[in-house]
């Protein structure tokens, strides 16, 4: 066999391995998002770290807030004070929206003691891998706001501060 | 020698394609080529998540997921770095860092392997089968260096004996 044919052979296994991820990615459907705005939420069911379960579809009549996060996470660790400061604002008139915490991680150690050290009292959901690939969420922290009538209305990829979500949670409570 | 012959010879025929390459032969476009040819070829369904991420989530997003996705290739970059800057230190010869890079080329070509058998079994790797074939691309890149190394200092022997 000579040089030039292994280096074409390279070239050409290159080329294959670009066919073969084309087809994979087809038959995955990650060629869009699962949730774009507008469309119905995919449920979110699971133990919640303090009381009993959480279900999504349970929620209907006002907006949601869904926060995926995860303990080891720094990004989320350095948001979620903030986001809990916007939750304890929400529990109050005229505000009708809730926020929850979905640890993508699913610990209950782990996640008991970031409650703890961040002082958090919002609502925290254990998830086992089934919400976070619902709504494809590939990075975190990410929020994801459900409006009254169950249907993805604002998307937040990313570290997000206060002002940012209080907007996009008014903006969904107005009727 | 071709591109294809450079990339192959590194294979088949590592001592005279290395001294090939030392005495003027190597260049530098080769292996930037294939590190961007591996990132698109390997990280396709990454790529294609940032184009419908940035449809509903904007350019900013998008680009925060291309550069994770090209974080992908940094172990290789920074292989391949520090190849070069462990030849030039051993060989001292001017062209050592053009050379050095080609000592990816075998490393490239189990990844290659290694993904294509995994693709065409449509399953991810175990972390040990992912182990034994990090493990094995890395000998064989180990051991062009290697070759690289002597056929890069055979070609200064006679300078610097003449000076």
């Amino acid at each position: 066999m000579s040089a030039k044919w292994v280096g074409r052979a390279i070239l050409v296994a290159l080329g294959v391995l670009f066919a073969l991820r084309i087809v994979q990615l087809r038959g995955q459907g990650l060629l869009h998002v699962a949730t774009p705005r507008g469309s119905l939420a995919p449920d979110v069911a699971g133990p919640l770290l303090v009381g009993d379960r959480f279900r999504l579809s349970d929620e209907r009549g006002h907006p949601v807030v869904l926060v995926f996060w995860a303990p080891w996470c720094g990004p989320c660790r350095a948001e979620l004070p903030g986001v809990e400061r916007v939750s304890r604002t929400l529990a109050a008139a005229p505000h009708s929206a809730r926020i929850i915490a979905v640890d993508t991680e699913g610990n209950r150690d782990t996640a008991l003691e970031a409650q703890a050290k961040l002082g958090l009292t919002m609502p925290i959901v254990l998830d086992d891998g089934s919400a976070a690939a619902a709504y494809q969420v590939t990075m975190i922290p990410q929020t994801v706001i459900v409006d009254r009538t169950g249907r993805v209305a604002s998307l937040i990829r990313g570290s997000a501060s206060e002002d940012e979500l209080m907007r996009a949670i008014e903006r969904v409570e107005k009727p | 020698m071709r591109f294809d012959e450079r990339i192959g010879g590194v294979l088949i025929t590592p001592r005279a394609t290395f001294a090939r390459l030392a005495a003027g032969e190597a260049r530098p476009s080769d292996v930037a080529w294939l590190v961007v040819l591996r990132l698109v070829a390997g990280e396709l369904d990454r790529f294609a998540r940032a184009i419908a991420v940035m449809r509903e989530f904007g350019v900013g997003a998008a680009a925060q997921e291309v550069l994770m996705v090209s974080s992908a290739v940094m172990p290789d970059v920074v292989g391949i770095l520090a190849a070069g800057v462990m030849l030039q230190l051993f060989a001292r010869a001017k062209n050592a860092f053009d050379v050095a890079a080609y000592t990816w080329i075998p490393y490239l070509a189990v990844q290659l392997a290694g993904a294509l058998y995994f693709s065409a079994r449509g399953y991810a790797p175990s972390p040990r089968a992912h182990a034994i074939v990090e493990g094995a691309g890395v000998a064989w890149a180990v051991a062009a260096w290697i070759v690289a190394l002597i056929e890069v200092r055979k070609l200064g022997a006679p300078t610097e004996t003449a000076t």
